[in-house]
């Protein structure tokens, strides 16, 4: 009987074995491949996300509020941002802002952030007719100077009906107002006689925005 | 192996050859496991387009309007009239203050802006409630 059935033993094993092992060699480089990937240091993309999350939070270092940087303070920050010992870099639209070390082999995150330049401009009225006086839109800050002529006592100033200035003896000098960011505001000025053209005027914070990519990267 | 094959005698095929065809087919089974199946390292990818996505959010829910309302984007949620007149205005700033990398969509009730959502690419999401409803935002890589 197995006279007439060819089987072919000894080469059939030495292919299988051939095959079974090159298929393990095969497994045992990909196992390690996987292993050497998965072997990074989670340290890195943990503090370089929790820095980038600190910076763009309204109340961070560098914020106005929130993803919102102030160019001035992005122009002085130092070292200090970075956390613990670790190197890091923070990088505003490919311009390093703050380093320290050289983080080469760390993590980076990326946010999008808008840089805002606040300047100051003044608005002379000279207060036509009704004594009110609307300020450009977006007007979050501003600071009112007051200077009536002898004998005018100025009570209140309101700002949008709502009162910000109140003193019954007469305001005179200059005011701090903080106003609605979303909301566009009318001053007006209740007098007990008519006011001169010099009495009031304005100054007004006016902030221009750019967008920038936030980039931070820590190697711890 | 066939050489003394009658009209009934049929030849068979190399027990060990079977054998081995399953035991490749074991170790192949483990391989993709490790090629599949082990966590990438560093910075998720999700992560950081969610990151992008609260990014674009946050600064849209805090702009000033074109026109009316409190924010922008309460502005376009608020109808479809305000929706019509603000979409292209809309899509062109969320395309400027996204990096160049990335698509987006953003959702309001009235209507949508943006590119279609692909199913098979990771996505990063952020929503923003307004006075009119929820603005949904998705941002992908390119």
């Amino acid at each position: 009987m197995t006279a007439t059935r060819g089987q072919a033993n000894l080469p059939a094993l030495a292919v299988a074995l051939l095959l079974v092992g090159a298929s393990v060699g095969v497994a045992v480089a990909l196992a390690g491949g996987a292993f050497a990937a998965a072997d990074t240091d989670p340290q890195d993309a943990r503090l370089a996300s929790s820095l980038a999350e600190r910076l763009v939070a309204a109340d961070g270092p560098l914020s106005v509020r929130a993803n919102v940087l102030s160019e001035a303070a992005v122009a002085n920050a130092s070292g200090d941002l970075c956390p613990g010992a670790a190197d890091c870099r923070v990088r505003l639209d490919e311009e390093t802002v703050v380093a320290r070390g050289d983080p080469k082999r760390g993590e980076t995150v990326r946010r999008i952030v808008l840089v805002a330049d606040a300047e100051w401009r003044t608005l002379d009225p000279g207060l036509p007719g009704e004594d009110a006086v609307t300020l450009p839109r977006r007007t979050a800050n501003a600071t009112v100077h007051l200077d009536p002529p002898a004998g005018t006592r100025v009570r209140t100033v309101r700002a949008n009906d709502r009162v910000v200035l109140h003193d019954p003896d007469g305001l005179d000098g200059s005011y701090d107002l903080t106003l609605s960011r979303y909301d566009t505001v009318t001053l007006a000025v209740d007098a007990n006689r008519d006011l001169g053209a010099e009495t009031l005027s304005v100054d007004y914070r006016v902030e221009t925005t750019t967008k920038a990519i936030l980039e931070v990267t820590v190697d711890a | 192996m066939r050489e003394a094959a009658q009209a009934d005698d049929r030849a068979q095929v190399s027990l060990p050859a079977v054998e081995a065809a399953v035991g490749v087919l074991f170790v192949v089974a483990v391989a993709a496991a490790f090629a599949f199946g082990s966590p990438a390292g560093g910075v998720p990818r999700e992560a950081q387009l969610d990151a992008y996505a609260s990014d674009a959010a946050t600064v849209l829910a805090n702009e000033p309007p074109q026109h009316g309302d409190s924010t922008r984007l309460a502005e376009v949620a608020a109808s479809e009239a305000a929706f019509d007149r603000e979409a292209d205005a809309l899509e062109r700033r969320v395309d400027r203050i996204l990096p160049d990398n990335l698509l987006f969509r953003v959702e309001t009730p009235h209507g949508t802006v943006g590119y279609a959502r692909p199913s098979t690419v990771p996505t990063g999401v952020a929503t923003v409630p307004t006075g009119s409803g929820t603005v949904t935002i998705w941002v992908w890589y390119a």
